[in-house]
This record gives C-alpha cells, sequence and structure tokens, in this order.
C-alpha cells in the first residue's frame, strides 16, 4: 500500500514521479518583512533528473528554469537573466527537494510533524546553516505534495500551495529551455 | 525656450521625517574591466522611518537572505540568514559585502521618495512634467527614474563607473501593492 507517513510519500514521490506539472500560490508573511503578504501565483514543471521550471506569474514574472546544465533565474521587469550551473544553489530549497534527484538526506534531515488540514506533515531541517532558511515544512496527501511552509532566518513564512499537479503529463517540447529576448541583459556567472 | 518645468518644492523635513515602506525586485550587473561578470537578482522590502532604515534582501523563494540595519547615526548592523552579525560606519560598506557590489543606500533614503540627497550636490538633467528628477547624477551614480507613482519612483535604473574597476548596472522595480 502507498505509504502513510509523509517521509514515505516524499521519498516514493522523488522515486515514482519522474515529471509533474501544476500550479501554485504563494505567500509570505510574518515578521516584518521583504513580501508583505502579498500572494504571487504562477505554474511550475519538472522531469527528473535535473530538470525543472518555476514560473511566477502574479502580480510580476518570475522565472527560474533549469534544463540539467545551466540554471536560468530570469526577470523581464528587470530585463535580466543570469545564467549559473544547474547544481548553483539559487534559495529554491522547495524545488531542489522535490524536483531534484540528488539525495535528500545528503542535505536535510527529516522529521515527522503531526497530521493537520488532511496532510500528513514532514519538517525538512538543513544540515548547513548556509542554506538560508531555518527548516521546511511539506504537506503530502495521496502521495503527492500539496503546501510547503518554509520558515525564513528571520521570523518570516513562505507559504506555497500546489493548486493543481498533474503527474506525468505530456510536456511540450522545450518546455525547459530558455531563450532570452531581444534587449535582455545575459549575465554569466 | 520655454521656462523649466514648476518644480515640486522637495520639503526636506517632510521627506526625511516621513515613513516609507516599499518592496520591489532588483537587479545588479558588474562588468569588470578584468572581464569578470557578476549578478544579483532577488526581492527586497524597504522600511525607512526618517530615522533608522530597514532594508531585507530576498531570494526569488520570498526567504530573506540578509537583513541591513541602519541606525539613526548611520551606523549599520548586517545579519545573514547563517547567523552571521557584522556592524561598519555606513549601510554602502555592508551592503557591499553582500551583494558583492556597491549599492547607494544612503542617496536611495532620499531617491526612494521622489527627492534627492542634500549632499554631495546632485546634476539634474531632466525632470518629469511634476518637476520630479527623473535623470541625474548623484554620489557617483547616474539614476534614471522610469516610472513614479504618488509615494515616488517605481521603476528606476542606476549606473556607476568605477575607475580602474569596471561598470556596475542596477534596476529596481517596486511591487504595486495589493489592489
Amino acid at each position: 500500500a502507498a505509504p502513510a507517513d509523509a517521509a514515505g510519500q516524499l521519498r516514493a514521490f522523488v522515486k515514482d514521479v519522474r515529471s509533474a506539472s501544476g500550479s501554485f500560490t504563494q505567500v509570505t508573511t510574518g515578521a516584518q518583512g521583504a513580501g508583505g503578504g502579498q500572494q504571487q501565483a504562477g505554474s511550475f514543471a519538472f522531469q527528473r533528473p535535473g530538470k525543472f521550471r518555476w514560473a511566477v506569474e502574479q502580480p510580476y514574472e518570475q522565472l527560474v528554469v533549469s534544463d540539467g546544465q545551466q540554471l536560468y533565474q530570469y526577470d523581464p521587469d528587470l530585463a535580466q537573466v543570469s545564467v549559473r550551473a544547474a547544481e548553483a544553489a539559487i534559495g529554491n530549497a522547495p524545488a531542489q527537494v522535490l524536483f531534484g534527484s540528488g539525495s535528500i538526506d545528503a542535505s536535510f534531515k527529516l522529521e515527522p510533524l503531526s497530521a493537520r488540514d488532511d496532510l500528513a506533515w514532514l519538517r525538512a531541517v538543513p544540515l548547513t546553516s548556509e542554506a538560508g532558511f531555518s527548516h521546511m515544512d511539506i504537506g503530502f496527501a495521496d502521495g503527492l505534495p500539496m503546501r510547503i511552509e518554509l520558515l525564513d532566518a528571520f521570523g518570516q513564512t513562505t507559504r506555497i500551495e500546489f493548486t493543481t499537479i498533474l503527474p506525468n503529463p505530456d510536456l511540450p517540447a522545450g518546455a525547459f529551455e530558455f531563450a532570452p529576448p531581444p534587449g535582455t541583459d545575459v549575465v554569466r556567472m | 525656450c520655454a521656462a523649466p518645468p514648476a518644480v515640486a518644492p522637495v520639503d526636506e523635513a517632510a521627506v526625511s521625517a516621513g515613513a516609507i515602506a516599499r518592496s520591489g525586485r532588483f537587479a545588479l550587473r558588474s562588468d569588470e574591466y578584468s572581464g569578470k561578470q557578476h549578478a544579483v537578482q532577488g526581492g527586497f522590502a524597504w522600511r525607512d522611518d526618517g530615522r533608522a532604515l530597514t532594508l531585507d534582501l530576498s531570494s526569488p523563494m520570498g526567504a530573506i537572505i540578509a537583513r541591513v540595519e541602519v541606525a539613526p547615526d548611520g551606523r549599520a548592523v548586517l545579519t545573514e540568514a547563517n547567523g552571521t552579525v557584522t556592524e561598519a560606519d555606513t549601510a554602502e560598506a555592508l551592503v557591499e559585502r553582500v551583494l558583492g557590489s556597491p549599492f547607494p543606500v544612503q542617496g536611495l533614503r532620499y531617491w526612494l521618495r521622489g527627492g534627492l540627497a542634500p549632499s554631495p550636490a546632485a546634476q539634474v538633467q531632466e525632470r518629469d512634467a511634476q518637476g520630479r528628477p527623473q535623470a541625474f547624477a548623484q554620489a557617483g551614480w547616474q539614476v534614471r527614474v522610469t516610472d513614479y507613482d504618488a509615494l515616488g519612483p517605481v521603476r528606476m535604473e542606476l549606473q556607476r563607473d568605477e575607475p580602474g574597476r569596471g561598470r556596475i548596472q542596477g534596476r529596481l522595480v517596486i511591487t504595486p501593492p495589493a489592489p
């Protein structure tokens, strides 16, 4: 039978769900800080190993795409894209844990949490303080991640809700490619 | 030639007394003469009550990676997400440590309000219809404001040429407050 505990569901998800796509909402709140509680919304997709796309679409656009070799961080308002090696940590822990295929245990300690809102929860605690946040709670249902609550080092919480998540979809060709529009500053790091 | 547009009076006391809170995104890029390129992109939250300033720099996921607090006397404290705390006489020195390139914190305390810092003297090249600075040079930075709202600039481009080192370019976009 499918694992009931969150850690079991996470490991099965990383092993069995080779690709997925969907939409998310994201809001950062808490001890007065960046974001100020404003909600963002967007879409995501990933294909193991190494390819993922995280696109904020409202109220502004911001795109992070990894094609497995390069990681692109593009902001159309700022007309700049920075290009790094795919392994470079870019402060996107949820993508690293959920969409990657590297061993989670190399970077996080997983602790079970009590069930809440019909979800099975776990807490991923980074093994080093260089991760830049305190911990990330992930809530699962039916083997799929549904919600993430990331507590940063300044007491702010970023809540991400996967409003839709479709395992093993047929992804459009070039879903994980990025071509900077003309006039974009391309900075290779 | 036509008289220059009426200049909206910038009342220094009002500018410094009033609190301002802005959040948005920034992109900084430095191109060194050596050919080395460096870029930083992220979110920021700026809270200035005219005396103390708090500047939060955050990752694309919204998590704060560094916080710079500037006391009324100008002394600055940098707290990084990994817990490291550093103090310095100026915020400029501290933010350069986090971002890797200079960032005009002191100037921005005035520019973000649509004003100009009292010193060093600024050269205003263009003003908009309301007389607000649209292109100006101050403290070694060339600044262009391409968009304003009632509070101040919402889109700015900054550039600084560091003799012997290279060029730094920055862009700031203020995220409109939730409707």
